[in-house]
């Protein structure tokens, strides 16, 4: 009777965690920092559209790349160098003070020529073809690119282009008046938005808290709280599910479905990720350690799809080339880039002496699901054709050139390639346009010189015709075939559990992993809240 | 007096030694830049960050920086919260000391009077099972009994939350685990320390007085055995303290363990630094006070420096 | 050194021989005697892992991941403790897990137990301001919060088996030289010591030939309570990922690996968390009987 008694209160006092309009997430990562503007990273990917808003949403239920209004109520392309946008009056700030004009301008302002030198990257990458902003009277913003811009509406839809308050950011330290790197960096701690939930706790690396802001410009939040709490291992994510400590929790992989699925009252959604994992080959004069023969040979040895059946049950996705279902036109799945050709690897490692190469091979834990046993496994594939791999797990990407870290030049690798928007500029262009990441960090210096590569990829990037710009791109895969600086592994089969009552999963046409907790993109039977349907 | 003094000098010693190993050798170990962005920097932007946090002046500018702060009373901003770490010390500290107070609390509770009971009725077959778990209780790594606790309670039954600190039941099995190794720990020093002066000889002569049993083993054998039981208690507090931080990363308590491995991880500097000051004053403190109580318990024992 | 070789004095200390040893085991309850026995055979299957190993523990045949242990549906022939997360064979892996462990354990104790002896030996017969300082270093090593010291460790140097041994033999140390110094304290003022000292031994001689005899046993009953210590240590730091690197198994990692797979493949964590305890068990239950055996005792250490 007493036992009775002690459980049901024990029952009792957990059950008041999870009361209800409430939402409790048990996330595998969570970030150091909010700042749209300068992260691109997969763990930051997921909280920001909860809390922030760019001018243009994208429909994230369809594939498609599908605009509504955002910020803006309308929009106009009006020359391929111009777009014109009507802003949304009457939003508010999670602050309290209303959006203007001026919000949006310094906003974008501060994403095209920006003097916080952490979203430079970012800038070159999303805006690199647009030259300013204009504005034409109280509501009317033009928007102006270089060359003709194909992509103006996938720019602005994007996590890099949400607006922020001015006067509030600017207040943050120093000058109230002036913008300063340090109100960029007390904004990380302290973030605001206009989206439907408040940012009310940030503690980095630990908890997230959001709530209901009363003051949203549209439909309201269907939580009155959501609480994310970081659990890094699996085994306790997994207890603090089924045990009702948290309702939902990512990055479940394949071979631990079952455990959820068969528990009853809980069930695993889940799908195949817009995003690569791949892993990239030294960097820099990666010539000079890691050459070019070396690294066509490792790609072909790994069996990518024995990988995708013993690691993800088969459910990940192979593909030949670098690139995505969501391109719609843009989608080349028959270019072969990667290909598993184990007895050409071993050829060429025996016509080039290459045999007993030794090379690290550094990689995360945690950060990428099931990212320490593929790294296992491949270090048995390439020691099959004679290439000794010494696994190093390392819980941080160290500092640039020195071992280990970015671009020096010994090292392999794993790293991710997400697909920001749907248009390859927005996955490959991202990492390995002249400007983008892979390139800034110096982990591939192409065979044929930059220069060439640029005007290469230019080419690509404003062909408006889809034939052209196909035929444009297949070259460049061929320029990536030959050189084989990276490979794509696949796109991995990310899984998220929760209890049975919630409706819940990332639509097909968000950025990958996404916590979206907005009206309508999550159902809750237990709390009366309805998902719109797809 | 001179010991005290002595005993003052070495313990700020030991402070500024840890606090200056920990300075370098996290710095040596990596920065804080490299995890804040899992998918790395561009150089430039790797170059903002590096001379934002004050990382491309030299360890030894850093270094006189540091302790021109602490002399100041200033411990240091955290530099991935951007603010003071005292401050969230202050705000974590009482997780841990809940922790730490009610396993202390529980071991001393439950593991004295077993191991007074073990060596007192030292042939029974209950002074066996006592023993007996006595040696479980130290030989199974902490955070597998965690582990086990977590299946059998959490996953299986749902009678206990498995992580967080949100209220008294979430520090139910994390107090258990911390406590187990401990109570062990006191049930075989309290045993022996109870067999050794039970074989003394003047209690073998109270015995051959006739005097009861009772009166032998309370008042004494019991007050006798108490001087080295009551120090070890104090020492504990210094070799236990660090299990702490397996419990709370096991059991994701936001404490000061996993705070400190945490800043660890993210060489998050000034927590790091601050963390191991406030460690080694607990640890030097509670050595203190263990041969405090010995100088007053037995004036017999004399402390050299 | 041919000054004092002829000079054999009488002295007061006990005599322990090796026969008092075995005459002690057998007076030994059954416990005892069962550890030794399980001593014995933790140490043969360790030697003879290579031999006893039917498979290589790295060898990994992913389309067989995660298979159950022999007797449950699922079973891979000639893998009787199943497969783990890579397909590996886990009977494999745990007999090398056990020898890496071993090895660790035993290696790792030494190097403690050497410079605490030796620090504790100085300490105690030098005395003055070098006993000062090496009690400092004592201090400092007790306030040093020595998982974060490893995770630094680790952080800056790797994790090599070789590094991870020496992090592992920085651990104990302090713990050794506290008792050191002590019985070194008392033995110094001893009468005996005394005449040695007149007959015209130096330091190391009497050191060498009068203290170490009486400083053994503590030292042993010590090292045996160390094993333990450094094995539970060893499988702490793997479990917060601080341990050797994969795919070199040690017990400690293997558990840690494992945890991921409690709730569906619980095999996997516990064999070797199993292992862990019976080891830790076993040194410890002997350390116990030393003590009691040799009449050491070992007040104050923590």
């Amino acid at each position: 009777m007493t036992r009775l008694f002690a459980t049901s209160a024990v029952a009792a006092l957990i059950a008041g965690a999870v009361s209800a309009q409430e939402l409790n997430v048990a996330v595998a990562n969570l970030s150091a920092y909010i700042d749209p503007g300068a992260d691109h990273s997969n763990v930051g990917s997921q909280f920001y559209v909860n809390s922030m808003e760019p001018l243009l949403f994208k429909d994230p239920t369809s594939e498609e790349n599908i605009f509504e209004p955002g910020l803006a109520t309308s929009w106009e392309i009006t020359s391929p160098t111009e777009m014109t946008l009507t802003i949304r009056e009457g939003v508010k700030f999670h602050n309290g003070e209303d959006m203007t004009m001026e919000d949006v301008v310094w906003s974008l302002e501060n994403m095209i020529t920006p003097g916080y030198p952490a979203r430079i990257e970012r800038s070159k990458e999303f805006f690199g073809n647009i030259t300013g902003v204009e504005v034409v009277d109280d509501t009317t913003l033009r928007i102006m690119s270089d060359k003709p811009e194909p992509l103006f509406e996938l720019i602005l839809a994007a996590q890099q282009a949400m607006i922020l308050p001015k006067d509030y950011t600017q207040g943050l330290s120093g000058d109230p008046n002036a913008t300063e790197e340090s109100d960029f960096i007390a904004f990380r701690q302290a973030p605001v938005g206009t989206g439907p939930y408040t940012y009310a706790e940030f503690t980095p690396e630990t908890r997230i808290v959001w709530e209901r802001f009363g003051d949203y410009w549209g439909e309201q939040a269907p939580y009155e709280r959501v609480t994310v709490r970081r659990i890094p291992e699996l085994s306790a994510r997994i207890t603090a599910l089924v045990n009702n400590e948290v309702d939902l929790v990512t990055n479940v992989p394949p071979d631990q479905l079952d455990v959820i699925n068969g528990t009853p009252g809980f069930k695993t959604a889940g799908g195949v990720t817009p995003l690569f994992h791949l892993m990239y080959f030294g960097g820099g004069e990666q010539g000079e350690i890691i050459t070019k023969e070396l690294r066509q040979a490792m790609v072909k040895a790994v069996d990518r799809d024995l990988l995708n059946e013993a690691l993800w049950g088969g459910q990940a996705v192979v593909p030949n080339t670098h690139t995505y279902p969501q391109y719609g036109p843009y989608f080349t799945p028959d270019i072969m880039t990667f290909e598993y050709d184990l007895e050409g690897a071993k050829e060429i490692i025996a016509e080039n002496g290459l045999e007993g190469t030794q090379l690290p091979f550094y990689t995360d834990p945690v950060y990428y699901t099931n990212g320490l046993l593929a790294a296992q496994a491949m270090q048995e594939m390439w020691r099959e054709i004679g290439v000794d791999i010494e696994l190093k797990v390392v819980t941080s990407w160290n500092e640039p050139g020195t071992p280990g870290g970015w671009g020096s030049p010994d090292q392999i690798h794993n790293w991710s390639n997400p697909m920001y928007f749907a248009d390859p500029h927005g996955s490959f262009g991202k990492m390995w346009a002249p400007e983008g990441a892979g390139m800034t960090r110096g982990l591939w210096e192409p065979s044929i010189g930059m220069d060439a590569w640029t005007a290469m990829y230019d080419e690509f990037r404003f062909e408006t015709d889809i034939d052209a710009r196909n035929a444009a791109f297949e070259e460049l895969m061929a320029v990536v075939k030959e050189d084989a600086p990276f490979l794509v592994l696949y796109q991995p089969f990310e899984s998220w559990g929760m209890r049975e009552s919630l409706d819940w999963a990332p639509y097909p046409g968000h950025i990958p992993y996404v916590l979206d907790f907005r009206a309508g993109y999550i159902g809750d039977a237990a709390n009366g809240i309805t998902r719109a349907t797809n | 007096m001179t010991f005290i003094l002595i005993r003052i000098i070495r313990a700020i010693l030991t402070m500024v030694f840890v606090v200056t190993a920990v300075f370098f050798a996290s710095r040596y170990s990596g920065n804080p830049i490299d995890i804040m962005f899992p998918e790395g920097l561009s150089p430039d932007e790797y170059a903002f960050w590096e001379s934002y946090f004050g990382l491309d002046q030299s360890f030894f500018a850093q270094y006189v920086a540091y302790f021109k702060g602490l002399l100041e009373g200033n411990f240091g901003l955290s530099l991935t919260e951007f603010r003071p770490v005292t401050e969230i010390f202050a705000e974590r500290l009482p997780n841990t000391i809940y922790l730490f107070g009610s396993a202390f609390l529980l071991a001393v509770a439950v593991g004295l009077p077993l191991g007074i009971y073990a060596a007192v009725e030292r042939d029974k077959p209950i002074s066996t099972a006592i023993m007996a778990v006595a040696f479980f209780g130290y030989a199974i790594p902490n955070y597998i009994l965690a582990i086990f606790m977590i299946l059998l309670f959490s996953f299986t039954l749902h009678w206990m939350p498995s992580s967080g600190n949100m209220t008294w039941v979430h520090f139910v099995m994390p107090t258990v685990t911390l406590a187990m190794a401990m109570m062990a720990w006191n049930i075989r020093f309290t045993r022996s320390a109870m067999l050794e002066v039970l074989n003394e000889d003047f209690i073998r002569t109270a015995r051959a007085k006739g005097l009861r049993e009772a009166l032998v083993v309370n008042k004494h054998a019991l007050r006798n055995a108490m001087i080295p039981i009551v120090s070890n208690l104090g020492l504990q507090v210094a070799g236990f303290v660090g299990w702490v931080v397996l419990v709370e990363a096991v059991f994701a308590l936001e404490g000061i363990g996993s705070l400190i491995v945490r800043g660890a991880l993210l060489r998050d500097f000034a927590i790091l630094q601050f963390g191991v000051i406030v460690w080694a004053a607990v640890v030097i403190v509670a050595n203190l006070i263990v041969d405090i109580i010995y100088a007053v318990l037995d004036p017999r024992v004399r402390i050299g420096a | 050194m041919t000054t004092a070789e002829t000079i054999d004095v009488t002295t007061t200390e006990p005599k322990r021989g090796s026969s008092q040893f075995w005459r002690g085991i057998k007076g030994a309850n059954w416990l005892i005697k069962l550890c030794f026995v399980l001593l014995a055979v933790l140490i043969a299957t360790a030697l003879l892992a290579p031999v006893l190993a039917p498979h290589d523990p790295n060898a990994q045949s992913l389309l067989s991941r995660l298979r159950p242990p022999i007797g449950f549906e699922g079973y891979r022939e000639g893998y009787f403790l199943g497969t783990d997360e890579l397909g590996r064979d886990l009977y494999s892996r745990l007999l090398y897990g056990l020898r890496f462990t071993l090895l660790i354990a035993v290696i790792g104790s030494i190097i403690s137990m050497l410079i605490g002896s030796i620090i504790g030996i100085i300490s105690g017969y030098v005395g003055g301001i070098v006993d000062n300082v090496l009690m400092a270093l004592v201090d400092i090593q007790i306030a040093f919060p020595f998982t974060l010291m490893a995770l630094l460790a680790v952080a800056i140097f790797g994790t090599d088996l070789t590094i991870f041994v020496i992090i592992i033999g920085l651990a104990d140390w302090d713990k050794y030289a506290r008792v050191v110094r002590g019985q070194v304290l008392a033995i110094r003022e001893a009468p005996y010591i005394d005449a040695v000292r007149v007959t015209g031994a130096g330091p190391y001689r009497i050191i060498r030939h009068h203290m170490l005899a009486n400083i053994a046993s503590p030292i042993i009953v010590l090292w045996t309570f160390g094993v333990s210590n450094v094995i539970l240590l060893e499988s702490s730091l793997s479990f917060l990922g601080l341990g050797v690197q994969p795919p070199t198994a040690t017990l400690g990692s293997m558990t840690g690996f494992g945890r991921d797979y409690l709730a569906s493949y619980p095999h996997i964590g516990l064999v070797p968390a199993l292992m862990i305890l019976v080891i830790a068990l076993v040194f410890l239950l002997l350390g116990d009987w030393l003590r009691d055996t040799l009449d050491v005792r070992l007040k104050r250490q923590a």
